[in-house]
């Protein structure tokens, strides 16, 4: 047990990095060498009850993600091979794997988490803060549940930056996650219709406001811009809980209404309906709208619509908002047509992003009719949008025609004050297999993907055999990792969490190369190097088998001559 | 029928909630913290007891409330009946087409019996049969649409066309020209059934004594398949036709994916995995209702087409 203490915090042993990823340090282990190793301490006549029970490895299914199910089946066969930890995938169906995970039935879980707009709140609070509503892992460290919380009171920029740099460091020592990959996600447009350097790339590829505002149409065909979807937007309602979660309808909510704030290409917060923003002190903040904005009615855009809105969304408490606004905001104050004043319960720095960054300025003219007109005041989330009760917004695109399941037709709103698009019109409209995606684009049905689900590889070649295709991939904000459950054995023991973070980030180039054809970058911390500002190049890891076995022998661990590892003496897995 | 669908309604119910997992990992993030995920599972309902929610659920029935859907929020109805509208334009054409084109050949494959033409025709028709129809579908779509680029890529309409009504959706060229390969498709496969019926009757019809009977009045081949052999032979072929009418509801869910067709199969698979009770249990009770109606058609026009079959003391 005092050895597993001493492994603890520790950063001197060897292989552990705090090198920047991606700067070619090669592993110190190797993949599948010697399955023996060197350095592994071998007992005979070990006691059955200090073998390790199997380590159940949540994974989603085959069919539901590949690249993810055989990463982990790569990464069990190296825990497995290497230093003899009898690790195996259990795929099970997502809705399953999510009541399994809150419920703590896993040793290991992998999947993928993207930050929230840029912010890196969520990623250090809900996930690895002993209250967090997702620490699954029931990780709960003294100095890191402190830093979490400091982070985000803290309005400073470079001091904040400062406690997310120390509480990535914390999680690298710790490895209550180890990270597969960030993944870099392709697309591809027709050049032949838009001017190339007019597009704008960013963590969503060109499915952000940016792109779809800036870019410039080369000629007519060129004026409507046809998209695929990953699943046909189904819920319109900004208010609901589907609308503003998942991406295939908050893409068309974003770009239908206006933000106080976006966060913009490089997931850095700028103004947007405000022209600007300034803490009066750790909890009011004054918001400054721009002049000129109209809602797709015609009516002006004014202090009194966003005042409005967050009363109304603090009084009738819509589920999709009791996080970023019920439980955060203490009033709204206006003064003048274009001055809001925000009143915090208490500091809340990730506000900027998190609250004003996603809470649409609804038009109270019209809404007020509408939750009258429906009957639905108290609950305005239920109030069904379609073509008889369309959206009004003020943002850069207007609602069009929606036929539910197959497409939604969004017409440029020209009159936007600062941001009216050069297209005319978005259209929305899935097709159900990649080859008839990639069909599209070939034969100009499609102008650009807004989504690639396919093989990377395939796009990139089609992209190269079409003169009026091109290729675009960008990193995303998220990380493909692996969380694990420290409120059990084997993985309560930190030692044993590093050893699995050496052996993983052993196995990181061959799970990028080999399942996701290259795209992808090697992953150290939680927060993504796109999210430029918070990443901490310099979290601590560890790197190679090698490592592995000698963090494991220092901790007291050994190993049968079948290879097989045991626990430290006086230890069990019970 | 009343006691079977509410069978059918209640095994429904406890179904899908006895299957693991549960609704709410489709809907919320696990960014949410605690009390958003409360405010969800309350708005849904699913806080209360299971009882409590059997019979909410059957009073809402009872009603034909189905309820929301979890993952859309959109009313069950709507949404079902939607998808429904979409599916059935697809199934019906084709078991119309298939059942039409089926019995004729089937017939004809049947009176031309023991020649090499026959032979063929068999060879051709079971190879058809046996082809997975998925496999089929790919071939069409990668031939006609991505080689020579004279049909569309999917979906029910074109990228950029635009209806005011539902009527003008479903009778423009538009969709019949999107119609086209997957109920194309769809006959290659299921014309194979009624053809193989209605020829298997038919030999068996054309051994009855009178059959001579006809031959021996003088009657015209032509003659005797139409008015006294078919009209024989296509009673099995009427009942297949009504209980595939009832299961068409269920679509194709590999056609469906396939030509990226809005169709109900497609939904009633997406919404099993979901967890999402209301939509699954409104598409599976309207696929019972249908069944059990189709096969109380088939009974009744049974009794129209075979006079000796006939309810007691008409």
């Amino acid at each position: 047990m005092g050895a597993a203490g001493a492994a603890v915090g520790s950063v001197s042993v060897a292989g552990c990095s705090s090198q920047n990823q991606g700067d070619g340090n090669e592993s110190s282990g190797g993949g599948g060498e010697s399955g023996g190793g060197s350095g592994k301490v071998v007992e005979d006549d070990l006691p059955q009850e200090r073998m390790m029970d199997t380590v159940v490895h949540m994974s989603n299914t085959e069919r539901y993600y590949a690249a993810r199910y055989q990463a982990n089946v790569l990464v069990d066969k190296w825990l497995r091979d290497e230093i003899g930890v009898p690790a195996e995938v259990d795929p099970i169906e997502f809705t399953v794997l999510t009541q399994r995970e809150n419920n703590g039935e896993f040793d290991l879980v992998t999947y993928n988490w993207c930050a929230n707009n840029g912010e890196p709140d969520s990623i250090l609070v809900n996930r690895f803060h002993k209250d967090g509503s997702a620490n699954q892992s029931g990780f709960n460290h003294e100095r890191y549940n402190e830093v979490a919380m400091q982070q985000r009171v803290e309005t400073d920029q470079e001091t904040r930056q400062d406690l997310v740099y120390e509480a990535q460091n914390i999680l690298g020592e710790q490895r209550p996650e180890t990270q597969y990959l960030y993944n870099e996600n392709t697309y591809a447009y027709n050049s032949d219709r838009f001017e190339e350097d007019s597009t704008v790339v960013n963590v969503s590829g060109l499915r952000n406001i940016w792109n779809y505002t800036q870019i410039q149409p080369k000629n007519e065909a060129g004026k409507t811009i046809v998209t695929n979807n990953w699943d046909p937007s189904d819920q319109l309602n900004p208010l609901h809980i589907n609308g503003v979660g998942p991406s295939r309808n908050w893409v068309p909510t974003s770009f239908m209404h206006d933000f106080l704030v976006r966060a913009d290409p490089d997931l850095k917060a700028t103004g947007w309906a405000a022209s600007e923003w300034n803490w009066e002190d750790d909890t009011t903040v004054t918001f400054q709208l721009k002049e000129g904005m109209t809602f797709h009615d015609g009516e002006p855009v004014t202090a009194s619509d966003v005042k409005w809105t967050f009363d109304m969304i603090m009084e009738t408490e819509p589920p999709a908002y009791l996080n970023s606004v019920v439980s955060v905001v203490e009033s709204v104050e206006t003064d003048g047509d274009l001055t809001v004043t925000i009143n915090l319960q208490e500091p809340y720095v990730p506000f900027i992003l998190i609250t004003a960054g996603t809470t649409p300025i609804l038009p109270e003219h019209y809404w007020t009719k509408l939750m009258e007109d429906t009957g639905n005041t108290d609950q305005p989330w239920t109030i069904n949008i379609g073509n008889d009760q369309p959206i009004i917004g003020s943002g850069p695109f207007q609602w069009g025609e929606w036929d539910q399941g197959s497409r939604f037709e969004m017409p440029a709103f020209k009159d936007h004050a600062f941001a009216a698009p050069n297209i005319d019109k978005r259209i929305q409209r899935p097709l159900s297999t990649r080859d008839a995606e990639m069909q599209a684009m070939i034969n100009g049905d499609y102008d650009l993907l807004d989504f690639w689900f396919g093989d990377p590889a395939q796009l990139k070649q089609t992209t190269e055999e079409h003169d009026h295709l091109t290729f675009v991939s960008s990193l995303d904000d998220c990380r493909q990792c692996t969380w694990l459950n420290t409120q059990r054995p084997p993985f309560d023991d930190v030692a044993m969490r590093q050893a699995t973070n050496a052996v993983v980030t052993a196995a990181q180039q061959t799970i990028i190369n080999e399942l996701y054809e290259g795209y992808g970058q090697k992953a150290q911390t939680p927060i993504n190097p796109s999210i430029k500002f918070w990443h901490n190049p310099e979290t601590t890891y560890f790197d190679g088998v090698d490592t592995a076995i000698e963090i494991l022998s220092d901790a007291g661990y050994v190993w049968d001559s079948d290879g097989n590892i045991y626990y430290p003496e006086g230890k069990t897995g019970k | 029928m009343v006691l079977s669908l509410f069978t059918v309604i209640t095994i429904l119910f406890f179904l899908f909630r006895m299957v693991p997992g549960g609704p709410m990992a489709a809907i919320t993030s696990p960014r949410m913290n605690e009390a958003a995920r409360q405010a969800v599972i309350e708005d849904y309902g699913l806080n209360e007891p299971l009882w409590k929610q059997y019979l909410l659920y059957m009073w809402n029935v009872v009603q034909l409330n189905f309820g929301q859907s979890f993952y859309y929020g959109e009313s069950v109805r709507s949404l079902v009946a939607d998808r429904f509208l979409n599916t059935m334009s697809l199934m019906v054409t084709a078991f119309l087409i298939s059942y039409t084109v089926g019995t004729y050949l089937g017939a004809q494959l049947g009176w031309i019996r023991g020649t090499t033409k026959e032979r063929v025709g068999m060879l051709i028709v079971l190879i058809i049969r046996s082809t997975p129809v998925f496999w089929t579908g790919m071939i069409v779509l990668y031939l006609f649409s991505f080689q020579l680029d004279l049909f569309p890529l999917g979906g029910m309409r074109g990228m950029q066309a635009t209806y005011s009504t539902t009527t003008q959706k479903f009778l423009s060229t538009d969709f019949l020209y999107h119609l086209a390969l997957p109920v194309f498709t769809l006959c290659t496969f299921y014309v194979g059934l009624p053809l193989l019926l209605m020829r298997n009757n038919l030999l068996e019809v054309l051994s009855e004594d009178y059959i001579d009977t006809a031959r021996a009045k003088g009657l015209t081949d032509r003659r005797i398949l139409l008015k006294h052999a078919a009209r024989n032979a296509i009673l099995p072929v009427v009942t297949a036709f009504a209980i595939a009418i009832g299961f068409a509801v269920g679509g194709q869910v590999l056609i469906e994916t396939v030509y990226s067709w809005p169709g109900l199969g497609r939904e009633m698979v997406k919404a099993s995995l979901r967890s999402d009770y209301p939509v699954a249990q409104g598409a599976f009770t309207l696929l019972s209702v249908i069944v059990i109606t189709m096969n109380f058609v088939a009974d009744l026009m049974y009794s129209y087409l075979d006079p000796r079959v006939r309810l007691e003391g008409s």
